[in-house]
């Protein structure tokens, strides 16, 4: 484990870099990304304030283990297709989306097949913002 | 021979006793040429002084041209702590030419008392009588309420002599104590000084109930409005409505042998969509927590306890009435209840108000106004008054309850000029100095909780659930506050999870430094910040990935003037492979307005 994540880290050091995109799933096709100290434990775990923006959202979303990062199977509800989603909305949409997934657990933000393959018309967040 | 050694011996003798005196001329001439103009190569602080030390120095000297100079500054610096030194200088110069001015001081209702009685000592020296016209006038300004307690404070760090200032003096503001001209404003707080209206130093507000062996504490209430929004247009027959209000509160006390704590919060998210068409969806979610902790040390070692509650309420109704098979109605409802307990090492205390004194007590060294080190108690008295005025929309009483505290406490001499009165503002008003942590708190706990989650989906942790928790943190305020270095680490792994739960763990560590600027006068310039975070994680669900993200953020925030600034961010971030790269950058340019009306 201890290699993988060496091999890891060097990928990400080249990465970082060149300035582009890479993945180090080793043949994944769906990055889950990694999450933050809040995702599990109940309430005596806790996160910081997620950034009132549609990435500051999105980025709650993967924290929470609710959806990935990216994947390479069209159609999956992952970060950038949160944020496109979030985006195309009025700003009274957004506005409320954006504030219900600020102020939910990450237990309320998973749904059926989190991260890897939610589908949004189960998040409830989304929902309430009508999307 | 002998006639030729007492000979020499005489010119030496006659040389030693020359030296001094012509020295002494030409230092009465370099003296006054000090006071009267600052020399180009000095900035002003030290300028300042040097000249309170000429000052001495003249009193001193015995010279005839001491005494017009001393005169001139007794009558004119009613700011400096130079005008009392002058008023004192001229009772021990012994030049009755000094009398008429005296008395003139004396007897000035818009002189602070310990001026007035200055005057009279040294005119008391001269063998001459007060002013006359002392009655009615000068006393008048205590009579309408003279208030705080007397306490002869004023032992200058520079000043040979006691000053003696009367901290109780001019509190009291008479009507008729109000002075005859702005540059005369030298009253207490009280009466009619530069900071004049203000409550005396007994009439300070009601001081928070504090621990005497406290080392810090802390209550803060924070309602967040958050946003909220209601609209509705004819034309298109439309409600709009989305409201995200939140307000918590939180108190902790922290004493050498035990620290607790609690807080508690809601939050609650509203909205109603109606767009053009059949659709429409409204919900509501409410989240209350409470949390409690408490710590019982041994030296650095403490025991933790903590419990914590927390339920989250869900409705949902998105409805479509051309699309049924697209309609939501949900209402779901969690609850945690948990507690921990374990183990730790050290605190970590926010002490941005104990900043607050630092920054004040240079402030005065810096303007030469800092009579002696502001103790603890003077520390403690201060924060507690600071604490207890958190409400008022203004900065005034904050400012007049602390040149009050310090003045009683004969640590700022003399009544301030508008120049560090507004330095003293200055620091009463940066928004720099909270949360600023010190300090190194670690701790591992074990703890146990039941959470309440719906059956639908099946939630990864229900029910019991075990886990252990581990956290860090760490804070330093270096370079005279300056500059903060701060950090922390958790990590968390499930217990016992049952085989249809996973065991899910994570870990990470954040690093953060700032540095804080200030421009001449105390006015906070900007900050720079670095920042990076470390996390790695694994769900434990089937065909789980262990994450790791490293992220970091550089931060420029540069106040220009009062109307203009900017900030420039860089955020990176990369999570298993994939790379985010961010910059901001907010800038606005302009002057306030410069206006003129007749």
């Amino acid at each position: 484990m201890l290699a993988v994540m060496k091999r890891c880290i060097a990928i990400v050091m080249v990465a970082m870099g060149l300035g582009e995109l890479a993945a180090c799933g080793a043949g994944d096709d769906t990055t889950e990304g990694t999450r933050a100290e809040c995702a599990q434990g109940g309430a005596l775990t806790d996160c910081p304030d997620a950034e009132r923006t549609a990435q500051g959202a999105c980025w709650r979303l993967v924290d929470c283990g609710a959806i990935s990062v990216k994947s390479d199977v069209d159609n999956r509800f992952t970060w950038p297709r949160c944020v496109d989603t979030i985006e195309r909305q009025t700003e009274d949409r957004q506005r409320l989306v954006i504030s219900c997934i600020a102020a939910s657990t990450c237990d309320e933000l998973r749904v059926e097949g989190s991260p890897r393959n939610p589908d949004p018309n189960n998040m409830r967040c989304l929902r309430l913002g009508g999307l | 021979m002998r006639a030729t050694g007492v000979l020499g011996a005489a010119l030496v003798a006659v040389a030693l006793g020359a030296s001094p005196a012509h020295a002494q001329a030409s230092d009465v001439a370099a003296q006054i040429k000090l006071i009267d103009a600052q020399p180009a190569d000095m900035d002003k602080s030290t300028w300042k002084d040097k000249r309170r030390d000429a000052a001495r120095k003249l009193a001193q000297s015995k010279d005839k041209r001491a005494a017009a100079v001393l005169i001139k500054l007794a009558e004119t610096e009613t700011f400096d702590i130079i005008g009392e030194i002058a008023i004192e200088g001229l009772g021990n110069l012994g030049d009755g030419a000094a009398v008429p001015a005296l008395q003139k001081i004396s007897v000035d209702p818009a002189r602070d008392k310990s001026q007035r009685d200055l005057a009279k000592k040294a005119l008391a020296k001269l063998g001459a009588e007060s002013g006359s016209s002392a009655k009615g006038t000068g006393a008048a300004g205590g009579t309408a309420g003279t208030t705080g307690t007397t306490g002869t404070t004023g032992t200058t760090g520079t000043t040979a002599g006691t000053t003696g200032n009367d901290a109780s003096t001019n509190n009291g503001g008479g009507a008729d104590s109000k002075p005859a001209h702005p540059g005369g404003a030298t009253g207490d707080l009280g009466g009619a000084g530069l900071l004049g209206g203000g409550p005396s130093s007994s009439d300070l507000p009601a001081l928070p109930a504090v621990a005497d062996d406290a080392l810090a504490a802390y209550e803060r209430v924070t309602f967040a409005g958050g946003t909220a929004n209601f609209g509705y247009d004819s034309a298109r027959k439309r409600v709009d409505f989305d409201a995200d209000v939140a307000g918590l509160y939180q108190k902790r006390v922290e004493r050498e042998a035990m620290a607790w704590g609690w807080d508690a919060g809601a939050h609650v998210v509203a909205g109603y969509i109606n767009p053009d068409g059949a659709g429409l969806s409204r919900g509501l979610q409410l989240d209350v927590t409470a949390n409690a902790e408490a710590r019982f040390y041994t030296g650095s070692l403490y025991g933790i306890g903590r419990a914590v509650g927390a339920t989250q309420f869900n409705y949902v109704s998105d409805v479509d009435a051309n699309n049924p098979g697209n309609t939501l109605k949900d209402t779901r409802f969690t609850g945690d209840l948990q507690v921990a307990l374990g183990g730790g090492y050290g605190r970590v205390l926010d002490i941005g108000a104990a900043i607050r004194v630092r920054r004040l007590a240079r402030t005065l060294d810096a303007s030469r106004a800092l009579g002696k080190p502001i103790d603890g108690a003077i520390s403690r008295r201060l924060q507690l008054t600071w604490w207890a005025l958190r409400g008022e929309r203004s900065t005034y009483r904050a400012l007049v309850a602390t040149v009050a505290i310090l003045r009683e406490a004969g640590i700022l001499l003399g009544e301030p000029d508008a120049g560090l009165s507004y330095e003293i503002l200055n620091v009463l008003r940066d928004s720099q100095l909270y949360l600023r942590p010190s300090g190194v708190d670690a701790n591992l706990t074990v703890s146990e909780g039941y959470l309440q989650r719906p059956d639908q989906p099946a939630a990864n942790e229900s029910g019991h659930v075990e886990q252990i928790l581990a956290s860090a943190s760490y804070g330093a305020q270096l370079d005279d506050d300056k500059l903060e270095l701060s950090g922390g680490g958790y990590a968390r792994l499930r217990l016992f999870a049952p085989d249809n739960q996973p065991a899910p763990w994570a870990a990470g560590a954040s690093a953060r430094v700032r540095r804080f600027a200030y421009g001449d006068h105390g006015d906070p310039l900007g900050a720079i910040d670095l920042s990076g975070n470390v996390q790695i994680s694994n769900d434990d669900l089937m065909g789980s990935q262990i994450g790791q993200r490293v992220s970091g953020q550089l931060g420029f925030t540069w106040w220009l003037n009062a109307a203009s600034g900017f900030r420039v961010a860089a955020n990176a971030g990369e999570d298993r492979g994939a790379l985010f790269i961010g910059a901001q950058l907010e800038a606005t340019y302009g002057l306030l307005d410069g206006t003129f009306a007749r």
